[in-house]
C-alpha cells in the first residue's frame, strides 16, 4: 500500500491551489505551482522508495489529480527518452496563428500524463490552449482531468476549449463536462458546451439541458443548442425549437430551420413559417426556406 | 490652334498614339542623350498627347533604405518616364498637378506638389522625367506655349497581381526539420519536379519557422512598356519583425523590386495573403478583364484591412471581388477553390470548387474498415468507417455545402462570368475543431489549395496535397482519391502529390499555403486594360 504520507503529497502537488487538508504539515511543505511542480515531478521519480506497486495503486485512486501524478512520474520512468522529446515539444503556429501540436506521434496515450503534466506546469494562455487541443488526440487518459478544470479554471478561452473538447470524452466525463459547460457563467463556453452536444456519441443524455439553451440570451448558444438537437434527431424538441424560427439572429433561424427538417422534413415543409423565411433578409435562410418548399 | 486633353473615359483614347511615342521609353534614360529614341515626334504630335504613363517609383535601385521616391534627389533612374518636348516647340509655359507626381529638368526639379508652374525656353528639343510617387498616382501637365495649349493627362502604372497561368520563374518555401517537425520530403520533391534551380528553401529557424510564405506576401508586378518593375505586396498578417515580416525585405527585395505594405489595422486571419489570388483573364457581362480579378475572402463583418482593400479597388484593372469566405476557421478563399488551366475549354481554364456530395460519394465506395492512419492524431479517425457513420459530421458537411459554398459559386459564376461548364466539382469534406467555434477546416486535406506552376512550354504542374487516404504503406497509386483527382483534372496539366502531412495540413493549410511563386509578366494593361481604366 503506498504510504499515506505520499498519497497525500502526490495529491497536494496536483492540487494546484490550496489543499483540501491544509492542515496537513506534509501537504503545505508539498504543495506548489508553475515550474516547482517539474521539479517536484523530477525528484520523485527519482525516488526510489516510491515504488512501481506504490504508483499503480495511486493510478487507481477516484481523484484524477492523484492518478495523473502518478502516472506521469510512471512514464518518466517507463519512456525516458519519450518524455524527454516531448517535454520540450513546441506547438508551432497554424495558419490562423494559434499554436498546434503536430505530427503522427502525436496519438499516443502514454503522452497523455505528460501533456496533461505540462498544461498544469505552462504559463501563458495560447500554450495552454494548445495543450488542451492536444491531449484528447493522444487516445490516453484526459477527461477526467478536463472536468476537473472546468471547475477550477479562471480564464474563460480555457474552459471553452475543455467545454469543446468534451466531445471527444467518454460517457460518464462527457455529459459531466458538456453539463458543467452548459451551466458556465460564460455564454462563449455555454456555446461551446452546446456545440459539443452535437458531436459528441453521448450527446441524447443531455436532450433537456439543450432544449433548456434554446432559451439562452446569446444568440451563439441558441444556435449550437438547435443544430445539436438536429444532428441528435431530437424529435422531442421540435415544438420547443419553434419560435427561433423567429429569432431575431439570422443564424439562430438558419440552424433551427436545418435542425428542425433534420427531425422531420414533412412537419417542416408545411411550417405556417417558411413562407417568411423564404423571403428572409439573410440570403443562406432564404435559400434554405426556398429549398422545402 | 488650341487643343484640350480629357480626363477620364477619353482618357484612353490616345493612348495608343502615345505610347509608341513615349512609353517605349520608359525606363530608358540612357536614350535621352539621342534623339534615335524620339524620330517622328513632330510638334504637332506634342500637342496631340494626351496621356502619359509611367512606373511608380517605389523600389530602391540605390539600395540606401528609402524608397526612390522619398529620396527626391535629382539621381538618374530607370523608373523616371521621359517625356519629349521636340524642337520647334519653343518657349513654354508648364504647370502640374497631382500629389504624387514630379517633374525634373536638366538634373533638377522643375515641378512637384508645391512649385506647380514653371517656363522653359527656347527651341531645342527637352527631356522632361516624370516621376510617380505611388501605384496609379495621377497628375496633370499642361502646357502652353507659341498659342497652342495641352494638357497631359499623367498616370502611374497601377499595382497588377499575378494569376496562376503566368509562366512561372521560382518557387519559395521556408525549410523546417526541428521539434519533430520536417518538410524535407516535400522540398526535395519539389526540387525534382521543378529543378533545384528553380526552388529555394529558406531556412525555417530565421523566421520563426513560420512557414506560411504564401500568406506573407504576394508577387506582382508596376508595369510599363519594358519597365518591369516589381513589386511584392508585404502583408500585415506578422509584423515588427516577427515570424516572416522581414522575409520580402530580406530575400526578395533589391533594385526594380519594390516592397510596399498596403493597410494598417490589427490584423485578422484574412489579412493573409492566401485569402489574396487573382483569377485568369475572364470576361463578364461584355467586359474584358484581360489580367483577370483580384479576389480575396470575407464578409461585412469579417475581412481584409480596407486600407489593403480600398487600395487594390483604386488599381481599377484587375476589379477585386469578395466572395464569403467568413464560415472558414482559416477564412481564405484557396480552402476551397482556385482556378486550374484547362485546354479544353474556351475559356482556358475551369474553376476547382470543393464538393462534399462527391467526398461522400467518393468514402461511401470505399470499404469501411479501411484504415487510414494519418488521420488518427490529427482528425480522431482511425477508419473510412469512422468518416461515413458520423451522422454529425456528415450534417456539418451538409450545411457547408448548402449554406456557405454553394451560395458562392453563384458569386463566383457572377463575378467572373461562368456558367456551370466551366466548374470543375472536386471531394472535399469539413470538420470543426474545437479551438475554432464552429468555422470550418478541411478534414481531407484540401487539394484544392494548390499551387500551379506554369512552364514557358504551355505545361501547367498542379503541386497538391497527399490526401493519404489510404493505409500506411500503400502509394499512392492505391489512393482512391488520387485516382478520383486525376479523373477530374482537365488535359493540359499534370498533378504532383506532395507530402505536406505534418507540417501544413494539421497546421490547417495544404502547399498553396506554404509556397510562394515568382512568375514572369501577364498582359500589358497600357493596351489591353485602358478600357477599365476610369471606373473606379
Amino acid at each position: 500500500m503506498m504510504p499515506r504520507t505520499l498519497m497525500i503529497s502526490l495529491f497536494a502537488l496536483a492540487l494546484g491551489a490550496a489543499p483540501a487538508l491544509a492542515s496537513d504539515a506534509r501537504i503545505a511543505d508539498a504543495w506548489m505551482a508553475g515550474p516547482q511542480r517539474a521539479e517536484r515531478v523530477q525528484s520523485l521519480v527519482a525516488d526510489t522508495s516510491l515504488t512501481g506497486a506504490d504508483l499503480a495503486e495511486a493510478m487507481t485512486s477516484a481523484d484524477w489529480r492523484v492518478r495523473q501524478q502518478a502516472a506521469v512520474v510512471q512514464g518518466w520512468r517507463s519512456y525516458p527518452e519519450l518524455y524527454a522529446d516531448f517535454s520540450v515539444r513546441q506547438a508551432a503556429p497554424t495558419r490562423t496563428g494559434m499554436l498546434r501540436f503536430r505530427g503522427s506521434e502525436i496519438a499516443d496515450g502514454r503522452l497523455a500524463p505528460l501533456f496533461l503534466e505540462r498544461l498544469l506546469q505552462e504559463p501563458g494562455v495560447a500554450y495552454e490552449q494548445a495543450l488542451i487541443e492536444v491531449l484528447p488526440r493522444t487516445g490516453g487518459d484526459w477527461a477526467d482531468a478536463f472536468v476537473g478544470l472546468l471547475q477550477t479554471e479562471s480564464d474563460v478561452g480555457m474552459r471553452a476549449v475543455l467545454a469543446a473538447s468534451m466531445s471527444d470524452a467518454p460517457r460518464k466525463q462527457a455529459v459531466a463536462g458538456m453539463r458543467l459547460g452548459l451551466e458556465d457563467a460564460s455564454a462563449q463556453v455555454r456555446g461551446e458546451a452546446a456545440r459539443a452536444a452535437g458531436w459528441s456519441d453521448h450527446g441524447d443524455q443531455l436532450i433537456a439541458e439543450l432544449m433548456a439553451a434554446l432559451g439562452d440570451s446569446d444568440a451563439y448558444v441558441r444556435a449550437m443548442a438547435a443544430r445539436s438537437l438536429g444532428t441528435k434527431r431530437a424529435a422531442v424538441a421540435f415544438d420547443a425549437l419553434a419560435p427561433l424560427l423567429r429569432d431575431g439572429d439570422a443564424d439562430v433561424r438558419l440552424r433551427t430551420l436545418r435542425s428542425m427538417t433534420r427531425i422531420d422534413s414533412e412537419a417542416m415543409a408545411v411550417r405556417p413559417e417558411l413562407s417568411d423565411l423564404a423571403q428572409d433578409p439573410d440570403e443562406r435562410v432564404a435559400r434554405a426556406a426556398q429549398s422545402l418548399r | 490652334m488650341a487643343r484640350t486633353s480629357h480626363s477620364g473615359p477619353s482618357l484612353a483614347l490616345l493612348c495608343a498614339l502615345a505610347l509608341p511615342l513615349m512609353a517605349a521609353n520608359c525606363g530608358k534614360q540612357d536614350d535621352t542623350s539621342g534623339e534615335t529614341g524620339h524620330t517622328g515626334i513632330s510638334p504637332s504630335d506634342f500637342w496631340e498627347i494626351e496621356s502619359f504613363y509611367g512606373a511608380p517609383n517605389i523600389d530602391d535601385d540605390d539600395e540606401n533604405g528609402t524608397v526612390d521616391w522619398d529620396d527626391a534627389v535629382a539621381t538618374v533612374d530607370n523608373d523616371w518616364a521621359e517625356l519629349v518636348i521636340p524642337a520647334g516647340v519653343g518657349d513654354l509655359n508648364l504647370g502640374l498637378t497631382g500629389e504624387s507626381v514630379r517633374v525634373w529638368f536638366d538634373g533638377a526639379l522643375l515641378l512637384d506638389a508645391t512649385t506647380t508652374s514653371a517656363s522653359l525656353t527656347g527651341a531645342d528639343a527637352k527631356t522632361l522625367s516624370i516621376e510617380f510617387g505611388e501605384p496609379v498616382a495621377q497628375g496633370e501637365l499642361s502646357f502652353d506655349g507659341g498659342g497652342d495649349s495641352n494638357t497631359i493627362a499623367l498616370m502611374a502604372a497601377p499595382l497588377t497581381l499575378n494569376h496562376h497561368f503566368q509562366v512561372g520563374t521560382h518557387l519559395w518555401i521556408l525549410s523546417v526539420n526541428s521539434m519533430g517537425y520536417s518538410n524535407a520530403s516535400m522540398v526535395t520533391d519539389l526540387e525534382t519536379i521543378l529543378g533545384s534551380d528553380r526552388v529555394t528553401a529558406v531556412a525555417g529557424t530565421g523566421y520563426g519557422n513560420d512557414v506560411w510564405v504564401q500568406d506573407e506576401f504576394e508577387f506582382g508586378y508596376r508595369r510599363i512598356a519594358d519597365n518591369d518593375g516589381e513589386i511584392i505586396v508585404d502583408s500585415i498578417r506578422s509584423q515588427q519583425g516577427r515570424y516572416l515580416d522581414p522575409f520580402p525585405e530580406e530575400q526578395l527585395q533589391r533594385p526594380d523590386v519594390a516592397v510596399g505594405t498596403w493597410g494598417s489595422s490589427t490584423p485578422n486571419s484574412l489579412d493573409s495573403f492566401g485569402n489574396l489570388e487573382t483569377s485568369p483573364p475572364v470576361t463578364v457581362d461584355g467586359v474584358e478583364y484581360p489580367l483577370g480579378r483580384i479576389y480575396y475572402g470575407g464578409d461585412d463583418g469579417l475581412h481584409p484591412s480596407v486600407g489593403l482593400t480600398s487600395f487594390l479597388q483604386s488599381q481599377q484593372v484587375q476589379a477585386p471581388v469578395r466572395p464569403d469566405s467568413s464560415w472558414l476557421c482559416v477564412g481564405h478563399v484557396d480552402e476551397f477553390f482556385t482556378f486550374v488551366p484547362d485546354s479544353s475549354s474556351p475559356k482556358g481554364f475551369t474553376l476547382l470548387v470543393t464538393d462534399v456530395d462527391l467526398a461522400w460519394d467518393l468514402l461511401d465506395s470505399m470499404d469501411p474498415s479501411t484504415e487510414i492512419p494519418k488521420y488518427t492524431s490529427a482528425h480522431h479517425v482511425s477508419t473510412i468507417g469512422d468518416l461515413v457513420d458520423d451522422q454529425a459530421l456528415r450534417d456539418l458537411n451538409d450545411d457547408i455545402q448548402q449554406d456557405e459554398i454553394e451560395r458562392v459559386i453563384l458569386d463566383l459564376k457572377a463575378e467572373f462570368g461562368l456558367d456551370d461548364s466551366d466548374i470543375t466539382r472536386v471531394p472535399g469534406i469539413w470538420e470543426e475543431n474545437s479551438w475554432c467555434r464552429n468555422y470550418a477546416l478541411a478534414l481531407i486535406p484540401g487539394l484544392v489549395n494548390l499551387a500551379v506552376f506554369t512552364e514557358a512550354t504551355g505545361d501547367h504542374k498542379l503541386l497538391i496535397a497527399d490526401p493519404f487516404l489510404r493505409d500506411s504503406g500503400e502509394d499512392q497509386s492505391t489512393d482512391p482519391y488520387i485516382a478520383l483527382w486525376d479523373s477530374l483534372m482537365p488535359p493540359g496539366t499534370e498533378s504532383f502529390y506532395l507530402d505536406n502531412w505534418d507540417v501544413y495540413h494539421e497546421g490547417w493549410g495544404e502547399v498553396h499555403c506554404g509556397t510562394n511563386i515568382h512568375r514572369e509578366v501577364g498582359a500589358d494593361w497600357w493596351t489591353d486594360a485602358t478600357h477599365l481604366l476610369g471606373g473606379e
